[in-house]
């Protein structure tokens, strides 16, 4: 079922349509949530708890054709992290935050985490700036392992549509990681 | 710096950058849980309204509308101004009387009057909007500084910090709070954004005051148009006793709150400065129902400017309910104003706000009867 299908379905009062809806999104909002707030796992759920309820109270006035379900949601979540920063009073997410969030690594070398955090700060800040259907489909193909012809059945679009997204995607990420790179901080 | 080489391996790449663990599986359930109570909830409320555009309908309306007014003009039953005197002069307290067409012309006791000092945000948007097509309700926009907008001496700024309050107390984005924090900018973290359909807020200034003037923006970081923006001033919470609506765009009655006769207009950094001729009140409520955007409802900031009522002169009463077309006064006790003449014709906005245009204007004096 694609997203417009599930939006017309759960405006139409289908329950299993939301909940569909809310399988489908959970992971790619969640890894959303929990980049932009430094893996603070409390904070995410927050995030996360407030996109959803804000979403099911605002889906009946959605246009199901009117665009990416996926970059709704983000959009939402978005605010939801600006509002969480602003009520913890800042506004950047820190090296250091993100350093200290960091899971335990196998090596403790303090190099390794350190890099370990960059490279997540620096993925997480790319993901963000890529549109929202670029975004999507990386990580349903990379995180979530869904083939292409899954998420075309997801997006309502073709497989060769979504090959050429994809492509775009990696060609966008890759790009902007290598000028992450070059650039000092 | 980022870990070097590591973008030839696309996928280890997201996995160790961007894959965060997974969420609790008691999160996973609990959230699942509240959605679906949240969706039987609103399941069992009536459906939200499409999100309005200009359309014939409401062409249709002012057809409607203009054939009101000129039967009614012909009966002699209402008297009108063409032209609003906010709009057509920059608006405030006129030396003697205190302003409106709704005024009762009470005379005021002599008073220095001042430009009201409005502190304006970063211009987002300059120029003609194109996605939304004229209308006989739509103001022109235009890109003129506000001419100075005159109150009395003492006037101050007093709904900064002041609880809000909702007919959405769950925004989507943001708090309530951002709508008196002073913040004007159309940035992450300034607006709030409210659900579909009719929504309003409400600002309790702590005490009766008297209110000279109103400033109101709404999301402008994009040229749209909200409609069905009325507001009202009361002297309860519950907007029963002494309502009056200082602020009226609805010109269909689309949300039930009477036929209004101001236009509609596109937002933009200015604000929408609105006269509300000094009466007495506490509490402000701002109604709006959707958007030629997105039919939602943002606010960035209200301003209320005026004076606590012990400091005030002596404000007219309520004004009468006057009498409009049939079924156009709405609940709530609203004081619904008949006047359709501004359907005739669009009216120019030669509004404008600027500090630099405030500080150029010389300070007039009240002298009574001078005009």
């Amino acid at each position: 079922m694609s997203d417009a299908d599930l939006v017309r379905a759960i405006q139409a009062g289908d329950a299993t349509a939301l909940e569909a809806l809310y399988q489908q999104y959970l992971p790619s909002v969640w890894r959303y949530a929990f980049a932009q707030l430094s893996g603070n796992g409390p904070s995410a759920e927050d995030v996360v708890s407030e996109t959803f309820l804000a979403a099911v109270r605002q889906i009946g006035g959605l246009a199901p054709e009117g665009g990416s379900v996926g970059g709704w949601l983000i959009g939402i979540a978005r605010h939801k992290v600006q509002d969480i920063r602003r009520k913890a009073g800042r506004m950047r997410t820190t090296l250091e935050e993100n350093f200290s969030a960091a899971p335990p690594s196998k090596e403790d070398d303090p190099r390794t985490l350190l890099e370990a955090a960059e490279t997540r700060q620096c993925v997480g800040e790319i993901m963000d700036g890529l549109p929202d259907e670029e975004r999507t489909v990386l990580e349903w193909k990379y995180l979530d392992g869904l083939s292409v012809r899954e998420i075309a059945g997801r997006l309502g679009r073709s497989e060769k549509a979504v090959e050429a997204s994809l492509y775009r995607a990696r060609q966008a990420f890759r790009a902007a990681f290598e000028r992450a790179q070059r650039a000092p901080r | 710096m980022c870990a070097k080489d590591a973008s030839d391996n696309l996928s280890a790449l997201l996995k160790h950058g961007y894959g965060a663990r997974p969420p609790r599986e008691e999160f996973v359930r609990d959230l699942a849980e509240r959605m679906r109570m949240a969706y039987d909830e609103q399941r069992k409320t009536p459906a939200a309204p499409e999100p309005r555009r200009l359309s014939v309908l409401r062409w249709s309306w002012v057809a409607v509308a203009t054939a009101a007014t000129v039967v009614l003009l012909a009966a002699g039953g209402i008297t009108w101004t063409l032209t609003h005197p906010a709009i057509e002069t920059g608006g405030g307290v006129t030396p003697g009387v205190l302003p409106g067409p709704e005024s009762t012309g009470t005379p005021v006791p002599e008073e220095q009057l001042v430009p009201l000092d409005i502190k304006l945000p970063r211009a987002q948007i300059i120029g003609t909007p194109k996605n939304v097509p004229p209308a006989p309700t739509l103001e022109k926009h235009v890109d003129k500084n506000r001419p100075p907008f005159m109150v009395p001496a003492g006037t101050t700024l007093l709904s900064k910090g002041k609880k809000v309050t909702s007919s959405d107390m769950a925004p989507i984005i943001g708090d309530l709070n951002l709508i008196t924090d002073g913040d004007k900018e159309t940035t992450d973290g300034s607006f709030v954004e409210l659900g579909f359909g009719k929504q309003w807020v409400q600002i309790d200034l702590g005490e009766p005051a008297a209110l000279y003037a109103l400033v109101v923006w709404h999301f402008h970081g994009e040229m749209c148009v909200y409609h069905d923006v009325v507001i009202q001033v009361a002297d309860d919470p519950d907007f029963i006793e002494n309502v009056r609506t200082v602020y009226n765009n609805d010109f269909d009655n689309s949300s039930g709150l009477g036929v209004g006769k101001d236009l509609e207009y596109f937002e933009d950094y200015r604000g929408r400065l609105i006269d509300a001729k000094g009466i007495t009140g506490r509490y402000v409520r701002l109604y709006s129902n959707g958007n030629t955007s997105d039919g939602q409802n943002h606010y960035i900031e209200v301003e209320v400017y005026g004076k606590p009522a012990k400091a005030a002169p002596a404000a007219p009463k309520a004004p009468a309910p006057a009498k409009g077309p049939k079924g156009a006064t709405g609940p709530e006790g609203t004081t619904c104003t008949t006047t359709t003449s501004a359907y005739l014709a669009p009216r120019e906005y030669t509004g404008g706000d600027t500090r630099e245009a405030l500080v150029a204007a010389p300070p007039p004096v009240y002298s009574p009867g001078a005009k």
